[in-house]
């Protein structure tokens, strides 16, 4: 058995060997700055491709998604690889004594004094602890030199930068394993409790009901549409958990389902107003193509057979069927009555279709047709959401790390010249010169307020 | 109407502004640069207070919103966030050139808003999908970010003409009176940085805009996609500088002008493609 396990040890460290080569390999090439700038406009490249070739399902393709993975892979390389030195950098101190930045310090960056060496150094570290939270001091050679830096966590802003980019694309992924998006069109005064999910995945039922009781539209004078407005309830077994109106740019959020005004129309199916006198005795009903209900007594009953917005051109009318047990009757009631009588003499008596007082002792009037709008409801559910929007947060905070501020060093050297004190100021910016050129000038001007200053 | 009157006279000064510097880049007289200077800031101010009259005008009649909500509007805001941006610039990198290519961009945006028969500068209400606390700072932020994405793109230009002509010849033309091409670099880096920022900054705004309006924070319309497309190119040029000395410049230059181009099409060419964001239509 020796020798067999020998020789599967010595594969396998073959095989370490092996992917260890390879594994470098692949890791060097995809921490290539190179490779991710490639892939930067190469995803440009795809995404541009999908704005003008709308048949071609770019963005949820399995290549969209696996070039979006390649460039969060390069992200990560790119930063594991960078970050360790730009970690040292953070933590580095700048070293007081470093004569080779005094080599060319311009005459505007020096200034003289007729006090001594320490009495100078000690103002300057007065001045500096009021800029700096820590100032070093160095003594070399019968020189001062003072130094201190601040803003050094500019260096590690870009990795928050990328944090965020990764953290929005795992809320990405999260959001389309976990969510959904769906619609629903409502008939005002209807209850739905199935949502239609988009991309033809069939329907989803929810666990409470949705009634639409108005749907409203304004105009401005202009005819530009001023607002869109759904009137909605929410029940639960039977209760109502919210009721109120939905605007857009206004979802309503139920049990982390988000709903959204997206669309309206007129719904298929019309509604008119009737009204069914008898004698002294009136009632109005709302009524629909296909309804039929009995008259009050339960001894006659009444089918609608056809509402029409105009009826050979006399204006919207409703064909009503009406019987008892032994007679029955089909009739036109129109609207515009009176109109039509007097526009047609004779008419409406003439032809007993036409006639509404037909099915006697009742007498049937169309107040009007009611219009019923639906309502296209936009519904989705992502999870991912916060993960997203923490994402972007972070982004922010990283451009703001990174680009608005810059690692600050200011060395001084205080030494003899001509008799008297100098003081020479020099510094580093990681960006940003002139920001730290005006720096500077201002601890110079400071400087330069006292009185035993020649500059 | 007042403030259309005075746009019209504030395109005139920039043009004169452009003049100025245009005068300066040759004469080298800091008289020049500062009458320039002045003219553009006479121009920026008069142009503010006619946006803030515009402003003012919309709830007079009864319909009060942000003077940024139609393409007019948006022309008109988009040289202001231009010479803004400029001057700023100017005043913290304390060098004038650029200036005589950028004032023309702002003067063709002002020049195209005014003029072109298809832009109506009227002022309209908002539409239900407008109506929103998101439309300052989406469109702010994003007009910020394509203004500092023009600047880049005209000091990419001074770069292009300063490498491409200029070799050999400094001093023999105008093209000795360009900057030195490190201090472009440095430039066209430093406003493509604000730019990157402002548009990301744009683009959350208007993400956060998206899932409350149509309820999902990120839809694929042409106008999101081509802001990502710009946000892509940027990202590039900003990383190219962390390769090596040898690939700054120039290739900075062509993926800035790359990117402003971009930027256009976002901002104008969109509206050719069907999708969410038809407010601009002409």
């Amino acid at each position: 058995m020796v020798p067999l396990k020998q020789e599967v040890v010595s594969v396998l460290k073959l095989v370490a060997a092996y992917t260890c080569v390879k594994q470098n390999k692949v890791c060097s090439c995809l921490a290539s700055l190179r490779i991710l700038i490639g892939l930067l406009i190469f995803t440009a490249l795809a995404a541009a491709l999908g704005t003008f070739a709308p048949p071609i399902h770019v963005y949820d393709s399995v290549w969209f998604a696996s070039l979006l993975g390649f460039l969060a892979l390069n992200i990560i390389a790119c930063s594991l690889k960078r970050f360790p030195a730009s970690w040292k950098r953070f933590m580095a101190q700048a070293s007081p004594d470093r004569s080779d930045i005094f080599k060319c310090v311009p005459p505007d960056h020096m200034l003289f004094s007729t006090g001594n060496i320490a009495s100078q150094s000690a103002v300057i570290e007065d001045l500096l602890l009021k800029r700096y939270r820590q100032v070093r001091k160095k003594e070399m050679g019968g020189n001062t030199f003072v130094c201190a830096e601040k803003w050094a966590f500019c260096y590690l802003g870009v990795y928050v930068v990328h944090l965020g980019v990764l953290v929005i694309i795992a809320g990405i992924m999260l959001g389309s394993l976990f969510g959904f998006s769906a619609s629903v069109d409502i008939v005002e005064g209807e209850i739905v409790d199935t949502i239609r999910l988009d991309g033809d995945r069939g329907m989803k039922s929810l666990d409470f009901a949705i009634r639409l009781d108005r749907f409203y539209l304004d105009f401005y004078d202009n005819g530009m549409p001023k607002t869109y407005r759904s009137d909605l309830t929410f029940q639960k077994n039977g209760r109502v958990i919210y009721q109120g109106p939905l605007l857009v740019n206004h979802p309503i959020c139920i049990e982390d389902i988000l709903f959204y005004q997206a669309s309206y129309g007129m719904a298929g199916d019309r509604e008119a107003l009737i009204s069914i006198r008898k004698r002294k005795q009136e009632i109005f009903r709302n009524i629909r193509v296909g309804d039929s209900f009995e008259l009050p007594g339960g001894r006659e009953s009444v089918e609608i057979i056809r509402i029409e917005e105009d009826f050979m051109r006399m204006g919207p009318a409703v064909k009503v069927h009406a019987r008892s047990a032994n007679e029955e009757a089909q009739f036109w009631v129109f609207q515009y009555r009176e109109n039509i009588e007097t526009d047609n003499p004779g008419l409406l008596q003439m032809a007993p279709q036409f006639n509404s007082s037909l099915f006697k002792p009742y007498v049937f009037e169309l107040k009007g047709l009611v219009d019923r709008h639906y309502s296209g409801l936009q519904v989705t559910h992502d999870p991912g959401l916060p993960v997203v929007a923490g994402g972007a947060i972070l982004m922010m905070v990283g451009f703001m790390i990174t680009f608005c501020f810059s690692h600050r060093r200011i060395w001084i050297r205080i030494d003899k010249a001509e008799g008297e004190t100098r003081m020479s100021f020099a510094g580093m910016s990681s960006r940003h010169p002139r920001g730290l050129e005006r720096e500077i000038r201002s601890i110079l001007d400071d400087y330069e307020k006292r009185d035993d200053i020649r500059i | 109407m007042i403030d259309t009157s005075i746009l019209s006279a504030v395109t005139f000064v920039y043009f004169l502004s452009f003049l100025f510097y245009f005068m300066y880049m040759m004469r080298r007289k800091e008289a020049w640069g500062r009458t320039a200077n002045m003219t553009a800031l006479v121009g920026l101010v008069a142009h503010t207070l006619a946006l803030a009259l515009r402003w003012i005008e919309s709830y007079r009649l009864g319909i009060g919103h942000v003077p940024l909500s139609n393409f007019y509007e948006s022309l008109i805001f988009f040289a202001w966030a231009v010479v803004f941006l400029y001057l700023i610039i100017e005043w913290l990198t304390e060098n004038r050139i650029p200036g005589v290519f950028t004032m023309p961009v702002a003067y063709i945006f002002m020049i195209y808003a005014s003029f072109s028969p298809d832009v109506s500068n009227r002022i309209q209400p908002l539409i239900p999908a407008l109506q929103s606390n998101w439309l300052i700072g989406h469109v702010v932020a994003c007009f910020m970010g394509y203004a500092a994405f023009a600047i880049a793109f005209a000091i990419s230009i001074m770069y292009m003409l300063k490498e491409m002509i200029g070799k050999g010849k400094e001093g023999q033309s105008f093209l000795g009176f360009l900057p030195a091409i490190c201090i472009l670099d440095e430039l066209i880096y430093q406003s493509v940085v604000l730019g990157f920022t402002m548009l990301s900054l744009g683009i959350i705004t208007g993400s956060v805009w998206a899932h409350n309006a149509w309820g999902s924070y990120w839809n694929w319309d042409p106008k999101e996609t081509w802001s990502l497309i710009t946000w892509l190119i940027y990202a590039a040029l900003l990383h190219i500088r962390l390769i090596h000395s040898k690939w700054w410049g120039r290739r900075t230059a062509v993926l800035a002008i790359i990117g402003f181009l971009s930027a256009l099409f976002t901002y104008l060419g969109v509206n050719y493609l069907p999708g969410l964001h038809s407010y601009l239509k002409l």
